[in-house]
C-alpha cells in the first residue's frame, strides 16, 4: 500500500532526477536511495516510463472516439446508406460488387480485383476515422499482425491500403458458409465434424503458436467451403501475446467481464470459457475450452451449457459437467470432448496441436470401425439402420479418396538395422525389395546395400578412403547416386552393386532423381537433420545436373534444402529457411520459376517427399507436438494445396522418410540422441588438460549450446528433441532450476553475462532473429537490438557485461549498450573488413580482441578461426579449421574445438595444438571455461539411428 | 416566419443559460446540491452536440473534445455573470462529463463487440480499432481511479488535460495551481499511469 509520506518521496525524486540529464539517472538514484531498494526500483521505473511514454495520453481521444456516441441505430443506417452509394465503385483495384455484411464498425463487400482477375472480400474502415491517424495506424498495425497468420485454415490477407480518403483491408473472399449455418440447415455427419475440429484446432495451433489467441471461438467465426476447408475468421478480440518486458504501445484492458451483461447476446456467451466468464486473464487454453463448445454442440446438436437467462448460462459454464455426450458419441471421442471442456486450464489440452493431433488420431480409429451413434435423435431401430449405412458411406468415400499410403500406416514397423551407431539415409529400391544406406561401422561413412528380412549389409563404397552418404536409388533402381567427399567431394553416381563410380558434380548434396532418371536435383547446403542448419545458416541453392552431360541448371535461388522430384516430373520440393530461422516448404517448377508455399508458419516442416502416385505431399513436422510425418493433398503440376495438412501417424522422431516407387513401401529412419555435460581439469599455465572427464548429467536428455553461469552452480540450456525447444536452466547435476522460455520460437544461443544478471539469446520471437535478454529468474524479458528488417545474430557480451556486440547477418558486427532498451540504441560499427562468412564468438578478457570463425560454406575453402583486434582494426584467420572459440585469461591463447577435438591456438604465434580427443562420442556438442580457466566444461553427443520401414499389406 | 422564430430561439438559450450559470456561481460558493444540476445540463448539452456535430453539421470535421467543452461553455454559460473560480469549475466539471462520455461509449462498444449481431457476417473483425481503442480508454479510466486514491489531484490533471482537453493554464486555474506544478503533476501521473496500463497489459496476456 502506497503510504502518502512514500508517494510524496517518489515525486520528489521523480523531479529531481528529471533535472539531471538521463544517463545520470541511474548514479543519482543509486546515491539518493541507498537502503532502499524498493523505493530505486520503484523511481527508476517511472522515470523508464516517462521516457518510454512518448505521446502516450497527449492527445485527447479524437472524433473517432466521440463520433461513437452517436446512436447505433443511427450508425447503421449512415453505414446502410454508405454501402449503397459505393457499390459499382472502384477502390484501388478492387471493383465493388456487393455488400457482404456489416461488422461494428465498418462493412465488407465483395470486390473484384481487377488486376489479378478474383473475387476478393473488402472491409472497409469507416470515413470517420479515416481523419485520425492513430486510429488507421492502428487499424493497419492489427490488420498486420493478422496477416502474420499465414495458415490454411485461417483467413488470408491480401492487402492493406487505401486510397484517397479510405483505408482498407482486402482479404481472401471465402465462397462458403458459416458453421452457425450449417448447424442451423441441419445435421453435420460426425466425420465432417471431425474434421471441421481438427482444422480450427490446426488454425488454432498456427495462431497460438504466433502468439495470438483469438479469444471469440464460435460457429459464427467458422467458415466452411464446399469443398470441406475450414477457415477461421475474426481475430476481432486476439491480442499478441506480449512477452513481459516489451513495450506495450497498446496498453490493453482486461479480459471480458460480463457474466451479469444483459446486453450480452446469449448465443455469444455460451462459448465463453469460464476464465473469461470470471473475467480473469485468459491465455491460450481459452480457446481450447470455445473449440470444444463448439465441437460438442455439432456432435450433439444442442450445446453443453444451457440456460434460460445469461447468468444461468454462467453458471452453467462455471460448474456443470456437459451432459449426453456419451450417449450421442464414441467414449474415445467423448474423452476428447470432455478433456477440452475441462473447467480448470490446466486439466485441459495444453495445446490445440494436441487436441488435434488426438481428433486425427481418433477419426483413423473411427475409420475402421465406425462406432459413432446418435441414439438421442432417432428411434433406435430408425437410427440403427440410418446409421449404418451413413457410416458405411461415409467410410467408402474416405477410403476411395485416399491413396492406399496411409492405410499401410496401421500395419507394424519392421526394424531393417539394429547394429551400434547410427544407420541413416536410407532409400528403397522401387519394388521395395532392396534398402541402401549410409553408415560408419568401418570408421568412415560408407554407402551399405541390404536386402529386406535379411540382417547383413554389404559396403558398397568399400575401397574408397573417403565419405559417401545420402544415398538414393535411380528410379529403375539399377543406379544410386550419392554425395561423396572423394576427389574434392560432389554428387556421384554408380550402378547398385557399387561398381563403375562416375563423378558428376564438384558440389551439392542430398541428390534426388527425376523420374525420368536423366536429372539429378541437389542443393548446396547438406542436410542430416533438420536441426544442423538452424544455427547460422547460409542460402542454398537449388540446381539440376544432367547425369549424361554433367550440364548443370539453378532452378531457384531462394534458400532450398533436401530437394524431392515429384513422381511425374513436374515439380519439386523442397525445404528451406525464412523470417528468423523458421523452416517451410515449397515446391517449384521442374523448369524454374517461382516457389509456391505448401507450409508457412512457426512449425519444423522439412523432408518433404511425394507420395507415388503424386497426390499427395508427405513431409516431417513438430505441428502435432512431436516430430511426426504429415501430409497435404496438392496438385503436383501447379503446387496448389487442395486442404490444410494432416497427420500420417508414424511413430515420434521419425527422420528421412521416403517411398518405394511402387508405393508400397515406406522406409525411415528413427533416430535416438543425448547430450550430456562433462568436466575435465585444465591447466591453464600448460595448456593441457589433465586427469579423466567426469560426467555431470546423464540420461537422453540433450542439454544443448550450454552456458555457465559465472559461478559454475548452473547453466542455460536450449532443450533440443522438446517438442518447443526452449530455454532452461539447471543445475550442475541437470536438474532443472528455471524454464527461461516457453513458446514456439526459436530461442538459440543463450549466453550468460559475465556479471551473471542476463542471459542474452537469439530469437525470433518478434518475428525475425533479434537478440533478447532474460533475467535469470525467468522475469525481464526484453529485446536488447532493434535492427528492422534485418537478422541479428551472435551475441557477444563485453567483459563488464555492459556492451554487447552482435552481427547482422552478411552485413557487418555492431556494439550497443546492453543496459538501454532496443529501442533505444546507437548501434557502434566494428571497424573494418570481416572475412566472408566471419562469426564473432567471445571478447577477451582485456577487452582488446574479439575471437569467432569463419563456418564451413559451400564452395568456400576459407575457414576457421579469426581474431579481431580493436587496436589495429584488422582480422586475421590463424587457422584452417575450428569453431566456437573462447579466450584464456591471459588475452592470448583460445580455445576452440572441431568434430571431437578441442584445440589450443596462441594468437601471437599463429600456432594450434590439439589438445584433447573426445572418445566414444559422436561429436562435442559445446564447450566453455570456467572463468579461472581451471575446468573444461563440454557436452558430448550420442547418436543411435536405426531404419524401419511399413509395408502395404 | 424565420425572422419571428430566431428570437425565441434567442430567448430559449439565454433562459437556460440563465439557469445554468446561476447554478454554477450556487455551486462555486458552495451550493453542493446545484453541482448536479450544472453537471446533468453538462452532460446533456456535450451529448447534444457530438451527435449533432457528426450528423448533420460537420460530418467530416475532425472534431476535438477542446472545441466541445469551450463550446459548451459558450452556448450554456453567460461569461459575463461568472468569475473566473466559476469558469474553471465549469471546465472542471466538463472534463469529467467527457472522461465519463467517451468511457461510457467505449464500454459499449466492448460489449457491442462481443454481443454482435445475428444478421451481421463477422467476417474478421479483427481490422476494427474500435474494440481496442475502446479497450485503451475502459483501462485508463480505471487506472486513473487507482491514481486519485493516491493523489487525487494528478488524476484530476489528466482528466482535465486528456478527457477535457483543457490547456495547462486553464487546468492550472481549475484546480487553483501554478501552471509548473500542473506540469509536474502530469509528468508524474503521465508515467505512473503508462507503467501501469503496461504491467496491466502483460499481466493479462
Amino acid at each position: 500500500m502506497m503510504t502518502p509520506e512514500r508517494w510524496e518521496k517518489i515525486e520528489e525524486l521523480f523531479h529531481s532526477a528529471l533535472q539531471r540529464k538521463p544517463d545520470e539517472h541511474a548514479a543519482f538514484l543509486d546515491e539518493a536511495c541507498v537502503g532502499d531498494a524498493e523505493l530505486q526500483h520503484e523511481v527508476g521505473a517511472l522515470l523508464a516510463s516517462l521516457e518510454e511514454a512518448g505521446d502516450f495520453i497527449e492527445q485527447a481521444p479524437l472524433a473517432g472516439a466521440v463520433s461513437s456516441i452517436i446512436q447505433d441505430s443511427e450508425e447503421e443506417t449512415a453505414q446502410k446508406a454508405a454501402a449503397l452509394s459505393l457499390i459499382g465503385r472502384r477502390i484501388g483495384r478492387y471493383e465493388i460488387q456487393s455488400l457482404l455484411g456489416a461488422g461494428g464498425m465498418g462493412e465488407v463487400y465483395l470486390a473484384l480485383d481487377v488486376m489479378l482477375d478474383r473475387r476478393i472480400a473488402l472491409k472497409i474502415l469507416p470515413a470517420q476515422f479515416t481523419e485520425d491517424d492513430a486510429q488507421v495506424q492502428r487499424f493497419e498495425r492489427e490488420a498486420r499482425a493478422a496477416s502474420a497468420l499465414n495458415h490454411p485454415n485461417i483467413i488470408t490477407i491480401h492487402e492493406i491500403g487505401h486510397d484517397a480518403d479510405r483505408h482498407f483491408i482486402a482479404t481472401e473472399f471465402i465462397d462458403g458458409k458459416t458453421l452457425r449455418a450449417r448447424l442451423t440447415a441441419g445435421q453435420i455427419s460426425p466425420g465432417e465434424t471431425l474434421k471441421i475440429a481438427a482444422q480450427i484446432a490446426s488454425a488454432l495451433a498456427a495462431a497460438h503458436s504466433a502468439g495470438i489467441i483469438h479469444r471469440d471461438i464460435k460457429p459464427e467465426n467458422v467458415m466452411v467451403r464446399p469443398d470441406g476447408l475450414v477457415k477461421l475468421l475474426d481475430f476481432g478480440l486476439a491480442k499478441p501475446l506480449q512477452p513481459e518486458g516489451t513495450p506495450a504501445k497498446t496498453p490493453a484492458s482486461h479480459g471480458i467481464s460480463l457474466q451479469t451483461d444483459p446486453t450480452m447476446l446469449m448465443g455469444t456467451l455460451a462459448y465463453l470459457s469460464p476464465e473469461q466468464v470470471r473475467g480473469e486473464k485468459v491465455d491460450y487454453r481459452t480457446d481450447i475450452f470455445s473449440l470444444g463448445v463448439v465441437i460438442y454442440e455439432t456432435l450433439v446438436g444442442t450445446r453443453p451449457f444451457k440456460g434460460a437467462n445469461a447468468s444461468a448460462i454462467c453458471e452453467a459454464i462455471l460448474h456443470h459437467e456437459p451432459d449426453n455426450l456419451e450417449s450421442v458419441a464414441d467414449p474415445a471421442l467423448s474423452r476428447i470432448v470432455i478433456r477440452a471442456l475441462m473447467k480448470e486450464r490446466d486439466r485441459r489440452y495444453q495445446s490445440a496441436a494436441e487436441l488435434g493431433v488426438d481428433l486425427g488420431q481418433f477419426e483413423q480409429t473411427w475409420q475402421r470401425a465406425p462406432s459413432l451413434r446418435r441414439r438421442n435423435r432417432f428411434a433406435v431401430a430408425a437410427a440403427l439402420v440410418l446409421l449404418v449405412s451413413v457410416s458405411l458411406l461415409f467410410w467408402q468415400t474416405r477410403r476411395a479418396t485416399q491413396p492406399a499410403a496411409l492405410a499401410m500406416f496401421g500395419s507394424a514397423a519392421q526394424k531393417l538395422t539394429d547394429l551400434p551407431g547410427q544407420e541413416l539415409f536410407p532409400s528403397l529400391s522401387p519394388d521395395g525389395k532392396i534398402f541402401i544406406f549410409a553408415s560408419r561401422h568401418q570408421g568412415s561413412w560408407d554407402i551399405y546395400r541390404q536386402v529386406v528380412g535379411e540382417r547383413s549389409a554389404s559396403n558398397l563404397t568399400e575401397s574408397a578412403n573417403s565419405g559417401e552418404f545420402q544415398p538414393v536409388y535411380s528410379p529403375d533402381g539399377t543406379a544410386i547416386a550419392f554425395m561423396s567427399s572423394r576427389n574434392g567431394g560432389g554428387i556421384f553416381v554408380m550402378k547398385d552393386d557399387g561398381s563403375q563410380v562416375t563423378q558428376l558434380t564438384d558440389a551439392g548434396f542430398n541428390p534426388s532423381w527425376s523420374p525420368d532418371g536423366r536429372e539429378l536435383a541437389v542443393a548446396d547446403d547438406s542436410v542430416w537433420d533438420y536441426e544442423m542448419r538452424n544455427t547460422y545458416p547460409s542460402a542454398s541453392r537449388l540446381w539440376a545436373v544432367d547425369v549424361a552431360t554433367h550440364q548443370r541448371r539453378v532452378i531457384t535461388e531462394r534458400d532450398a534444402v533436401q530437394p524431392n522430384w515429384s513422381p511425374h516430373g513436374q515439380r519439386l520440393a523442397f525445404w528451406g529457411e525464412q523470417k528468423g530461422g523458421r523452416r517451410d516448404i515449397w515446391t517449384v517448377a521442374a523448369s524454374g520459376g517461382e516457389p509456391t508455399p505448401v507450409t508457412d508458419d512457426e512449425f519444423i516442416d522439412w523432408n518433404p517427399v511425394w507420395s507415388p502416385d503424386g497426390e499427395y505431399l508427405y513431409f516431417l513436422s513438430n505441428r502435432g507436438g512431436e516430430m511426426n510425418l504429415w501430409r497435404v493433398s496438392i496438385d503436383e503440376s501447379t503446387g496448389r494445396l487442395r486442404g490444410a495438412p494432416e497427420p500420417a501417424h508414424l511413430p515420434n522422431n521419425c527422420q528421412q522418410v521416403s517411398f518405394a516407387r511402387n508405393g508400397r513401401s515406406l522406409i525411415y529412419g528413427q533416430n535416438t540422441r543425448s547430450e550430456n555435460l562433462w568436466e575435465i581439469d585444465f591447466d591453464p599455465v600448460s595448456g593441457q588438460v589433465s586427469g579423466e572427464g567426469r560426467p555431470l548429467t546423464q540420461g537422453l536428455k540433450r542439454y544443448t549450446l550450454f552456458s555457465l553461469a559465472p559461478d559454475e552452480q548452473s547453466f542455460v540450456y536450449l532443450a533440443r528433441g522438446e517438442p518447443q525447444q526452449d530455454l532452461f536452466i539447471a543445475d550442475r547435476t541437470g536438474a532443472p532450476r528455471q524454464r527461461l522460455t516457453d513458446d514456439a520460437a526459436q530461442d538459440i544461443i543463450p549466453r550468460w553475462s559475465p556479471d551473471g544478471a542476463w542471459i542474452a539469446f537469439i530469437s525470433d520471437r518478434g518475428g525475425k532473429y533479434e537478440i533478447w535478454k532474460v533475467s535469470p529468474d525467468g522475469s525481464g524479458l526484453s529485446q536488447m537490438t532493434h535492427e528492422p528488417g534485418k537478422e541479428v545474430i551472435a551475441p557477444v557480451w563485453s567483459p563488464d557485461g555492459r556492451r554487447l556486440l552482435y552481427q547482422i547477418r552478411n552485413v557487418n558486427s555492431f556494439v550497443i549498450d546492453a543496459t538501454r532498451p532496443g529501442t533505444e540504441q546507437r548501434p557502434q560499427v566494428l571497424a573494418g573488413q570481416p572475412p566472408p562468412g566471419f562469426l564473432p564468438y567471445d571478447w577477451s578478457p582485456d577487452g582488446t580482441h574479439l575471437v569467432g570463425w569463419q563456418p564451413p560454406r559451400p564452395q568456400q575453402p576459407e575457414r576457421g578461426i579469426v581474431v579481431y583486434s580493436f587496436a589495429t582494426e584488422r582480422h586475421d584467420r590463424l587457422t584452417d579449421l575450428g569453431m566456437f572459440p573462447v579466450w584464456l585469461n591471459d588475452n592470448r591463447r583460445v580455445l576452440f574445438r572441431e568434430w571431437v577435438n578441442f584445440y589450443l591456438l596462441d594468437r601471437l604465434s599463429g600456432k594450434s595444438e590439439k589438445i584433447y580427443s573426445l572418445k566414444g562420442a559422436d561429436q562435442i556438442g559445446h564447450h566453455a571455461l570456467s572463468r579461472d580457466n581451471r575446468r573444461l566444461y563440454f557436452t558430448s553427443v550420442s547418436s543411435e539411428a536405426d531404419i524401419w520401414m511399413l509395408t502395404q499389406k | 416566419m424565420t425572422r419571428m422564430e430566431e428570437p425565441s430561439q434567442h430567448q430559449e438559450i439565454d433562459e437556460s443559460q440563465q439557469q445554468v450559470t446561476q447554478r454554477l456561481i450556487a455551486w462555486s460558493s458552495g451550493d453542493a446540491g446545484a453541482r448536479d444540476d450544472v453537471i446533468r445540463a453538462v452532460y446533456q448539452e456535450l451529448h447534444c452536440m457530438a451527435a449533432r456535430y457528426l450528423r448533420l453539421e460537420r460530418p467530416d470535421h475532425s472534431l476535438q473534445p477542446t472545441a466541445l467543452v469551450h463550446e459548451a461553455y459558450l452556448r450554456l454559460i453567460d461569461q459575463t455573470q461568472v468569475t473566473w473560480q466559476s469558469r474553471a469549475h465549469f471546465f472542471g466539471v466538463a472534463a469529467q462529463m467527457m472522461r465519463r462520455i467517451l468511457v461510457d461509449h467505449a464500454r459499449t462498444k466492448q460489449r457491442g463487440k462481443r454481443g454482435g449481431s445475428a444478421a451481421r457476417i463477422p467476417l474478421d473483425e479483427a481490422f476494427f480499432l474500435t474494440p481496442e481503442k475502446s479497450a485503451d480508454l475502459v483501462a485508463l479510466d480505471e487506472s486513473l481511479d487507482r491514481l486519485a486514491e493516491i493523489d487525487n489531484r494528478k488524476s484530476r490533471v489528466v482528466e482535465m488535460r486528456y478527457f477535457g482537453g483543457l490547456s495547462v493554464e486553464e487546468t492550472a486555474q481549475a484546480l487553483d495551481v501554478s501552471p509548473q506544478t500542473v506540469m509536474r503533476d502530469w509528468k508524474l501521473a503521465k508515467a505512473w499511469l503508462y507503467k501501469e496500463l503496461k504491467s496491466e497489459a502483460h499481466d493479462d496476456a
